[in-house]
């Protein structure tokens, strides 16, 4: 008598979309604690951290979309390019709640005081460069969509167009990482 | 497969150009805001002031908005200029890499500290860096 194989049980969609739900549940969780502590700014420390997780959730997928595009999938440059602006949108409204947060963090009193008079290079030196950095992203991401958009014809492998596209991209993941890890180092320290 | 009509190279270089010129001018208005604050950050403040909230945003929105007009303006200049004729990518990617890292050099506070001085400590006055 031949052994048959036992028929699987789970599909691999089924566990990628457990992992994806229970990774996006856990993660959000983190700057949803800002909810249970005592800061008077919760609102727009909550929104900044929900975006930039969101958002750097989001740009690991977006990055890893580049490279199927660079190998010329059909249909790859279509979903890079909807992943892009939904990562941009995202990234300007992450901004956007970071400048409202960054009121409460250099009023008299606040963050900023505080970690220049017990630690000066925390904020001399990760706030002020992590502020600029993390600006860098809206401009690398839209102009990478933009060109994803006119030259979504002429992406065939091993194009310029298409490697310069995903040069913008791993620069825009960079910047955006460099933005998150000093944030969530600067709120570990100090929350606003 | 339907043939389409490819857009001009210089359409890449005008994007890589804007954009780092977008992202210099933000630095070069902070270097200038840390160089001499006295002159600088009334601009800045000004600048900043179509940004709601810039009265506690401080000089920071200025540079925003510095940034943010610079690379837009040059795109649409570089877009209709550049960006009708075809260019050697290669050189400009490579150079856009460069000074993209140059930049990111230059921004990290350690350099251009060194290349000045450090502030003053604590620096929190209303018109203060940021």
């Amino acid at each position: 008598m031949i052994d048959q194989p036992m028929k699987t049980f789970f599909t691999a969609k089924e566990f990628a979309i457990t992992q994806a739900s229970v990774a996006a549940l856990l993660f959000l969780s983190i700057p949803l604690f800002n909810a249970l502590g005592v800061s008077n700014h919760k609102l727009m420390a909550i929104l900044h951290g929900l975006g930039a997780t969101i958002t750097v959730i989001l740009s690991c997928q977006t990055i890893h979309l580049v490279y199927p595009m660079l190998r010329g999938k059909k249909g790859a440059a279509t979903k890079l390019e909807l992943m892009l602006w939904l990562t941009n949108l995202l990234v300007l409204l992450t901004i956007i709640f970071g400048n409202w947060l960054y009121i409460a963090y250099r009023a008299p009193d606040g963050p900023q005081e505080w970690l220049m008079y017990y630690n000066p290079p925390l904020h001399s030196i990760m706030m002020e460069f992590k502020e600029f950095v993390a600006l860098y992203p809206l401009p690398l991401g839209i102009g990478a969509a933009f060109l994803l958009r006119r030259f979504r014809h002429n992406l065939v492998p091993g194009s310029a167009a298409s490697s310069i596209v995903a040069l913008l991209v791993t620069l825009f993941w960079i910047c955006l990482l460099i933005g998150f890890v000093l944030g969530f180092g600067l709120a570990k320290l100090k929350m606003v | 497969m339907q043939a389409h009509k490819q857009p001009k190279s210089g359409e890449i270089v005008a994007v890589l150009l804007s954009v780092w010129l977008g992202i210099v001018t933000t630095t070069f208005c902070h270097l200038w805001s840390v160089y001499n604050p006295v002159r600088a950050n009334p601009l800045l403040l000004k600048m900043g002031s179509v940004i709601p909230g810039w009265w506690g945003i401080g000089p920071y929105a200025g540079k925003e908005v510095a940034g943010l007009v610079v690379w837009l303006a040059t795109w649409i200049i570089l877009h209709w200029t550049i960006g009708r004729i075809e260019v050697a990518l290669k050189p400009w990617t490579i150079g856009f890499i460069v000074a993209f890292l140059a930049n990111l050099i230059i921004v990290f506070p350690p350099v251009y500290h060194a290349l000045m001085w450090w502030p003053a400590l604590p620096n929190t006055s209303p018109a203060g860096g940021g």
